[in-house]
């Protein structure tokens, strides 16, 4: 009988979970494994049962749910893609919406459920053993849940789009990376024919919920007590992204709402189709044209020019491979929409469209239309930078400094016709490489990001009217080393984690040692801090020239340090040249004396 | 009653259903014929509720089947592949049924069970195609429609167990009343079984009509006649062997015969015509004849 709710019936709900019992029985066994027998069997020392409960619900749970949600998908929704079973199952005395419904809830029960008996037996071996993670428990189980309500509600959602079976789990996959990896793609291509767009730069990670969770969903690791040489630290760890769960979760019902409305209108003479949904025919061909001219495009390019980077500086050949990518992509997609490889009449005129729009893109991005090159902040308008170059990163609030990187800024924007022409030249095999990235932080809130790949050679360095020696000056200078290491400079002896020294003396006997605490603070102030106010250590290395190879001590000093407000350790490495005194008396001092190359020429 | 009114229905530019008309009477057999894609499958697909019409009505007791529990509930459905879960048997098939259909009388599925010598309990997809049809019946008939909707129903099953199929559904049509619409290409075994023929042809229904009053307004004769016959005799096909020539005339039996006898033919005799032949000649006048082509 039908059940008195419109929006359920149970028989059907019955039979989906008896049909697909395999399912969620697997689920259920892999999540008893991971944190049920874990808390039985777990004695890991550095990192406690909680850590473990909640990088299980994050790390491990978004992977498994975003495979199950797909899984239960494809099984809940099978009877769509086969008209032998669409034809029974829609003349059955079911509407459309208790139909829909029913399965969709039966699928988000399929994980409820499971994490239900999970929690319950975790509760119950927390009683027993006295691991003190309830809260924990309940992390894990909401993470899943709301993880599985986003991932299965997308899943059903692709499910109402297409009308084969082959396709939904293919949708689901392409679109829930296609942010990260279109992004990612697009930037490589606009960074090879714009000056100064940054290829490495993803911001849209978000859209691709599985890669965000998996990158930025981290448990946070609180330190309570600090560990000392003598005592081990107290560690709490702590999952913040609730507020990103929510948000998948409710994008995930929106989803799911769609998809009931697409279900209400399915043709179920679309089984089969490719895309069951007839007005969403052209925007597929359109956005499948476009994916296989950047992924196909790019990939020709690659391999036909011979480089993954600068393919910008071969404008009219790269071009050549975005319109082949796209006449692949565009008569693809019409012979998966009309399940024909005859599609060559009468189709033309849309990959025509493409063509023109995609060359009128590329004239504009090649020539600067929308002056995106020529764009360099003014100075009034910036509240800072970011300046990442090598291993350095620093936000740069000084006035003088911000000036004078404007300043080279736009001199390296003027730069730009030598600057392209010494990378279409470089076939210099001791050039060096150069990744500068500026973030401009405006005081209206935006931010202005930039990215510069920039050749290095012998002859530029020097030269010292060139873009690169001039960056050198301003970087490498005391005062700006100084600014940069600021907060390694202002830890105390408590908040270094470890100073390391390693390194080889004149008789070829490497040493290496752990400082402790306060010497590593003492080397830190007496050694290298006035050594980096008189300029002899701490440079970023730019070009390796024969006489840095000559002032350079064969040892390296490591710092792992953490100050007031970081969550994380960082880590700067220093490189002693014969010139850094003070940082060469105090090793001696402790009794390491490294060599210099010459040591080595005179044996 | 199930009636159909100027119904379209178009698949990527195809129009399957082209003003489609239908009408079937409460407790008929109605045999829904026609040539491959004609639109028969696609009718039936519209009065059990899968498809919605373009335009037009589909309506089953004067209330539309699209989206309608009520009257979808009352409907039962055999389509020519039998449909059934992965791994599920007879029995679990059963069970689902009763959820889903209020009717369905677990007693009447007991006693079929002793007509359909089938184990309930054997997975489905163990089953040859005959069997399956007969499961199908016999879960169909268990859900105690007011109307059973039967695409390509017999084909496959042997000639003992077509007869035991059509013997319960005439039980059921005279004790019950139930309607049932069956599109099949044997017109000799829907000729037995149907008292309402509907002929398709494009989309459209050609000729729908009780059975008897469709052979009474078709005469087949074989004559002599040495005299040319009267020009308002409506000759749908010609045939000879010697002097005897078979005619296919559309007209009532005495006013043909009345006709026939004003040329003062040598001889001359009418014989019965069967739902075959009629549907041939029928559909011959619209283009769909047997063509004779010779192959090299």
């Amino acid at each position: 009988m039908p059940s008195k709710m419109s929006f359920f019936h149970s028989a059907l709900s019955k039979k989906s979970f008896t049909r697909f019992s395999l399912l969620w029985i697997a689920y259920t066994v892999v999540w008893f494994f991971v944190v049920p027998v874990q808390m039985l069997t777990y004695h890991d020392e550095y990192f406690s049962m909680s850590y473990h409960i909640l990088t299980s619900g994050i790390e491990f749970g978004s992977i498994i749910n975003f495979i199950y949600a797909i899984c239960v998908s494809m099984a809940l929704y099978s009877y769509l893609f086969s008209t032998r079973s669409i034809y029974t199952i829609a003349a059955l005395p079911i509407q459309r919406k208790t139909m829909y419904c029913t399965h969709y809830f039966s699928g988000i029960l399929f994980c409820v459920l499971p994490m239900t008996f999970i929690l319950a037996s975790g509760f119950l071996i927390n009683l027993a053993l006295g691991h003190q993670v309830s809260l924990e428990l309940l992390c894990l189980f909401a993470m899943s849940v709301l993880e599985f309500l986003f991932f299965f509600s997308f899943a059903t959602f692709c499910a109402m789009l297409t009308g084969h079976i082959v396709m939904l789990p293919a949708l689901y996959v392409i679109l829930n990376f296609t942010v990260v990896v279109m992004e990612s793609i697009i930037r490589t291509i606009l960074s090879s024919f714009v000056f100064g767009m940054g290829a490495n730069t993803v911001t849209l990670e978000a859209f691709s919920p599985l890669v965000y969770l998996l990158t930025h969903c981290q448990t946070e690791t609180i330190c309570t007590v600090t560990p000392t040489f003598d005592t081990a630290g107290v560690y709490e760890y702590q999952f913040h992204h609730w507020n990103y769960l929510l948000i998948l979760a409710a994008v995930g019902i929106l989803f799911a709402a769609i998809g009931f409305f697409l279900y209400k209108k399915r043709r179920m003479e679309a089984a089969g189709d490719v895309i069951a949904v007839k007005a969403l025919r052209p925007v597929f061909k359109y956005c499948f044209t476009i994916g296989c001219s950047c992924v196909i495009g790019l990939l020709i390019a690659q391999i036909l020019l011979n480089r993954s980077v600068e393919l910008g500086i071969y404008p009219v050949q790269v071009t050549i491979c975005l319109l082949l990518g796209g006449f692949i992509g565009y008569f693809g997609a019409e012979m998966l929409l009309q399940k024909t490889l005859r599609v060559w009449k009468g189709h033309w005129l849309g990959f025509g469209v493409f063509s023109l729009c995609l060359l009128c893109f590329i004239f504009s991005m090649e020539w600067d239309i929308f002056g995106y090159e020529r764009y360099v902040p003014e100075r009034e308008n910036i509240q800072s930078v970011t300046l990442s170059c090598s291993n350095s990163e620093a936000t740069i609030e000084n006035e003088n400094y911000i000036s004078d990187i404007v300043m080279w800024h736009q001199a390296l924007v003027t730069d730009k016709a030598h600057q392209e022409a010494m990378t279409k030249a470089d076939t210099d095999v001791y050039s060096w490489i150069l990744n500068i990235n500026l973030v401009y932080h405006l005081e209206n809130g935006k931010s202005v990001p930039r990215e510069y790949r920039l050749v290095v050679n012998e002859e530029e360095w020097n030269n010292e009217n060139s873009i690169i020696h001039q960056f050198d000056s301003f970087f490498n200078s005391p005062e700006f080393l100084l600014l940069i290491n600021e907060d390694l400079f202002s830890c105390g002896p408590a908040q270094l984690e470890y100073v390391y020294i390693s390194g080889v003396d004149a008789q070829e006997n490497s040493f290496d040692q752990q400082l402790t605490q306060e010497e590593g603070y003492a080397l830190l102030q007496q050694g290298i801090y006035p050594d980096m106010q008189a300029g002899t250590i701490g440079k970023e290395e730019f070009y390796y020239s024969e006489d840095d190879e000559e002032n350079s001590c064969y040892a390296t000093i490591q710092f792992s340090y953490r100050t007031g407000g970081q969550n994380r350790y960082r880590y700067k490495t220093f490189t002693p040249t014969i010139d850094s005194q003070n940082t060469l008396a105090y090793l001696e001092s402790l009794g390491f004396i490294p060599a210099v190359s010459s040591d080595f020429e005179e044996t | 009653m199930i009636e159909v009114n100027n119904v379209v229905k178009t698949f990527d530019g195809f129009r399957a259903l082209d003003g489609l008309n239908l009408s079937v009477p409460n407790g008929a057999i109605y045999g829904l014929v026609g040539p491959n894609g004609a639109g028969k499958s696609t009718i039936i697909r519209h009065l059990t509720g899968v498809y919605r019409q373009d335009s037009g009505d589909v309506l089953v007791g004067g209330q539309p089947v699209y989206e309608n529990v009520e009257i979808k509930s009352r409907i039962a459905y055999i389509p020519d592949e039998i449909f059934h879960f992965p791994s599920a048997s007879i029995r679990d098939m059963m069970k689902f049924y009763r959820g889903v259909y209020p009717q369905f009388s677990e007693k009447i599925y007991h006693e079929l069970g002793e007509v359909f010598d089938l184990d309930d309990t054997m997975p489905m997809r163990r089953l040859s195609k005959g069997m399956l049809k007969q499961a199908a019946f016999w879960l169909a008939l268990s859900c105690r429609p007011d109307i059973l909707i039967l695409d390509e129903p017999v084909d496959g099953l042997d000639p003992v167990m077509r007869r035991q199929i059509w013997a319960l559904l005439m039980d059921d049509v005279s004790q019950r009343g139930v309607t049932v619409l069956v599109s099949s290409h044997n017109l000799r075994e829907l000729e037995d079984v149907c008292d309402h023929v509907g002929i398709m042809f494009n989309g459209k229904m050609m000729i729908q009509r009780s059975l008897s009053d469709l052979q009474d307004n078709i005469v087949k004769v074989q004559l002599v006649c040495d005299t040319p016959l009267p020009a308002s005799l409506n000759v749908l096909h010609t045939s000879s062997s010697g002097r005897v020539q078979t005619l296919i005339i559309r007209g009532q039996q005495a006013e043909v015969t009345q006709l026939i006898a004003s040329a003062k033919p040598l001889f001359f005799d009418t014989v019965p015509l069967s739902l075959e032949e009629i549907f041939i000649y029928e559909l011959g006048g619209v283009d769909y004849a047997v063509k004779n082509v010779i192959l090299s």
